[in-house]
């Protein structure tokens, strides 16, 4: 299947990410660590530094449990594993927004612990008036400030317009691999769309550019194309694990689309490049359709356009335990979904994947909606 | 045993009476054409409501209330049989389950015109009442509040303020009453009053024997969440410090034998008040402090710039603030209140207090060598509540202080 080598390539891009950093940082240029969809990475590209999503993905929690507490998320349990096993020790920094009770629980925790890598709490708005829109715009000021402090290098207003094109660059990109899908059979699964995207939130984004253009350009037909799936659209928070959209595709369904914070909302709304440079970015952060700030008839109507767009036959909600915003926001999707008629299935999930219990229910799903 | 000499303070047991006058006061207020406004109960902007003759009910206060009278379970299976987990705020699915319908305390809490929630505790208190907001089809306000990672900035303050400002903008247009500035000023003078006298409370419980336990200083708050910005509350803790003073004088305390002061961080086991019974009388173990009643009232206002003085009372909070900020509080009071052990209650369902409860505990014992025990249960939801697994922890921990 030689079309599919540039698929490949950024499974392995993601697969590798931690090389991938070490790589850059021989060039003496910094790593930041963030929760990608909701930092505004262009700050971090502009300071010529490399912005990396963090992973919370352990399957024991030996060091953690001495800091936070079972019923704390298990996305931030096994990040602050990995980063006491000191398997980030590749951070510079570590940018958090200050999106759930957990995370902000996780900033305090760590600035408590350690400062390597030191860590800044970005706030992010609850509102979405003009007046959040004004505050998140200082608040990005403030933090282009701090970065260009920390990594020694001068952002100019130039430098800002530069990472805006870039980032808008892989947005658009990102979005036309997306609307391939709308086809009757879409060319990629909904596993390597999720490793494109994953692989975005950790490779130099020029790079990541030039990658997505060669797969635009060649990109065909699925050859091992799955008859008879159904078409299914995943909504939840930060998916790090492949795996877990592996399960659902083995069972018959077939991802055509999606909702999550490591999927489309990473990159479906783009900057104005027209803006003033900090006002565009503010404005561009605040508007994303998430259970972090929006009114929750935004994410409903984000639901109802893709859906319509990817003629999508069934939703599933992924969440993981504990997972506040999410499991609230559940409340009123499962049922405005209901209301339109759209089937859906409410799965969560733990790492170790339960692959059996996890296939079952999607199976089942599927059956109903063929 | 430790025998306790008194009963509870009378102005403690005043209480119920209180409570049940609060709750009839928002159906008085909607008999005469005044609004009832649902509010979250840390620190919210109370002054502007008051001024503006909108009743201010708060639905954590009445999720302890069902609590205490034992309602809460099956307000738990009304809001789970409706989707929200078990896994998501007890407070929230108490409430949830009278407001779906469930058979609830004084046939639930009078229904609000208006909804206001504040982010200065947790990202919860958003997500709980835009879901109030979409049940009761209400319109909902949330003052949004940047959590503070060094110390309160000016333009935290200025965030805050500017949104007060919307807010009553807001409120004037769908009410038709203006606010008058006189009157807030007024509210916000009486509001740092009863802080002023509360933060007095507390200090006589220094006092050795102290004169308050944990049980009547929890209901002693009442006023402090529903009332600050009003007379009463005022009167309230002029009688309050009055009667804490005479006992101070005549050397009364809580227990005739006073033999270890604790200090309290989280929100009570509603459910199982009684743990502290057992503590005072097994061990002779008083709470001569608690973090969480402590929480209101922290903040001195100045009537002159009433705005302002209500946005930095709304982000000066415990959970809002970085640890290191509790840290130095907590061993403030443990040198102050001569503290010889902390209990530190963890709520499965409240992330925002408890999360950071065990390297609170971890730093207390390597920086401050100050022994302290973590419990872990939940505020609201006694079905998780194990009282053998509570007692056998406590017991090891009076073990520990007893062979200090």
């Amino acid at each position: 299947m030689k079309e599919r080598i540039t698929v490949e390539k950024f499974r392995e891009l993601f697969k590798t990410r931690n090389s991938v950093a070490a790589e850059w940082k021989k060039t003496g240029k910094k790593v930041v660590g963030c929760i990608s969809t909701y930092t505004p990475e262009e700050i971090i590209y502009a300071a010529e530094a490399l912005p990396v999503e963090v992973m919370g993905k352990a399957e024991s929690f030996s060091k953690a449990d001495a800091y936070l507490p079972s019923f704390a998320c298990s996305f931030m349990r096994g990040f602050l594993e990995v980063l006491l096993e000191e398997k980030y020790g590749y951070l510079d920094l570590l940018t958090l927004p200050s999106l759930c009770d957990s995370m902000r629980g996780f900033y305090r925790i760590w600035k408590q612990i350690s400062d390597k890598p030191y860590a800044y709490l970005l706030h992010y708005p609850t509102n979405r008036s003009e007046e959040a829109s004004e505050y998140f715009a200082e608040e990005v000021e403030r933090f282009k400030n701090f970065m260009e402090k920390f990594a020694g290098k001068n952002v100019s207003e130039k430098d800002l317009r530069d990472a805006i094109d870039v980032y808008n660059e892989n947005r658009r990109l990102l979005k036309k691999l997306y609307w391939l899908r709308r086809k009757e059979s879409p060319p990629i699964s909904g596993v390597e769309a999720l490793e494109v995207v994953l692989s975005s939130m950790t490779t130099p984004k020029n790079l990541h550019n030039q990658l997505l253009e060669k797969l635009l350009s060649e990109i065909t037909e699925r050859e091992d194309y799955p008859e008879g799936g159904v078409r299914l659209l995943v909504s939840g928070h930060i998916v790090d694990d492949p795996d877990v959209l592996k399960v659902i595709e083995e069972s018959g369904g077939i991802i055509v689309s999606d909702d999550l914070d490591s999927g489309s909302r990473y990159f479906w709304h783009l900057v104005d490049s027209e803006a003033k440079p900090v006002e565009g970015i503010s404005r561009r952060y605040t508007r994303i359709p998430s259970p972090y700030g929006s009114p929750i008839k935004d994410r409903i109507n984000y639901l109802k356009t893709m859906v319509k767009a990817f003629q999508v036959e069934g939703i599933v909600f992924l969440t993981r335990k504990f997972c506040e915003p999410y499991l609230f926001d559940y409340v009123t999707l499962g049922q405005a979904v209901k209301e339109e008629g759209i089937p859906s299935l409410y799965l969560e999930y733990e790492y170790p994947l339960a692959r059996g219990a996890l296939k079952t229910r999607v199976e089942a799903f599927v059956e109903m909606l063929r | 045993m430790s025998k306790r000499t008194r009963r509870s303070l009378s102005a403690a047991r005043e209480v119920t009476s209180l409570v049940v006058a609060h709750y009839m006061s928002a159906i008085q207020a909607h008999s005469e054409g005044r609004w009832v406004a649902w509010l979250t109960a840390v620190s919210p902007p109370l002054e502007i409501l008051y001024a503006m003759g909108i009743q201010p009910l708060f639905p954590e206060n009445y999720a302890c209330v069902t609590t205490v009278m034992k309602a809460a379970r099956e307000m738990f299976d009304v809001s789970e049989a409706y989707g929200i987990s078990r896994d998501l705020c007890s407070y929230t699915r108490c409430v949830m389950g009278s407001v779906l319908g469930g058979e609830a305390p004084f046939g639930g809490m009078e229904k609000p015109d208006v909804l206001l929630s504040t982010k200065n505790v947790c990202v919860v208190y958003m997500k709980w009442w835009e879901l109030m907001a979409r049940t009761l089809k209400c319109p909902l306000y949330v003052i949004d509040c940047p959590a503070i990672t060094d110390k309160i900035e000016g333009y935290h303050v200025k965030y805050v303020d500017k949104q007060l400002r919307d807010l009553v903008l807001e409120l004037e247009k769908i009410t038709g009453t203006s606010l008058d500035e006189e009157k807030l000023k007024e509210a916000v003078k009486l509001s740092d009053r009863a802080a002023e006298l509360w933060r007095k409370v507390i200090e006589h419980r220094r006092a050795k024997p102290c004169p308050m336990g944990v049980t009547d200083s929890s209901a002693a708050m009442f006023p402090m969440v529903c009332s600050a910005g009003t007379e009463e509350a005022v009167e309230y803790y002029e009688r309050l410090l009055g009667e804490m003073s005479e006992r101070v004088k005549e050397g009364v305390g809580v227990l005739e034998n006073e033999k270890f002061r604790l200090l309290l961080s989280g929100i009570p086991y509603w459910h199982h008040l009684r743990m502290f019974n057992y503590l005072e009388e097994k061990y002779g173990a008083v709470f001569v402090h608690e973090l969480y009643t402590a929480t209101w009232g922290m903040a001195s206002l100045n009537s002159a710039k009433p705005f302002e003085s209500v946005a930095y009372k709304t982000l000066l909070n415990p959970t809002n603030m970085p640890i290191r900020w509790s840290k130095d509080w907590i061993s403030g009071l443990v040198r102050d209140f001569d503290i010889d052990g902390i209990v530190l209650l963890s709520s499965r369902s409240c992330k925002a207090t408890s999360i950071g409860n065990l390297t609170i505990q971890k730093v207390l014992r390597e920086e401050y060598g100050v022994p302290s025990v973590v419990l872990e249960a939940d505020h609201t939801d006694d079905r998780v509540y194990s009282e053998a697994d509570v007692i056998m922890r406590l017991d090891a921990f009076m073990e520990v202080l007893g062979a200090r």
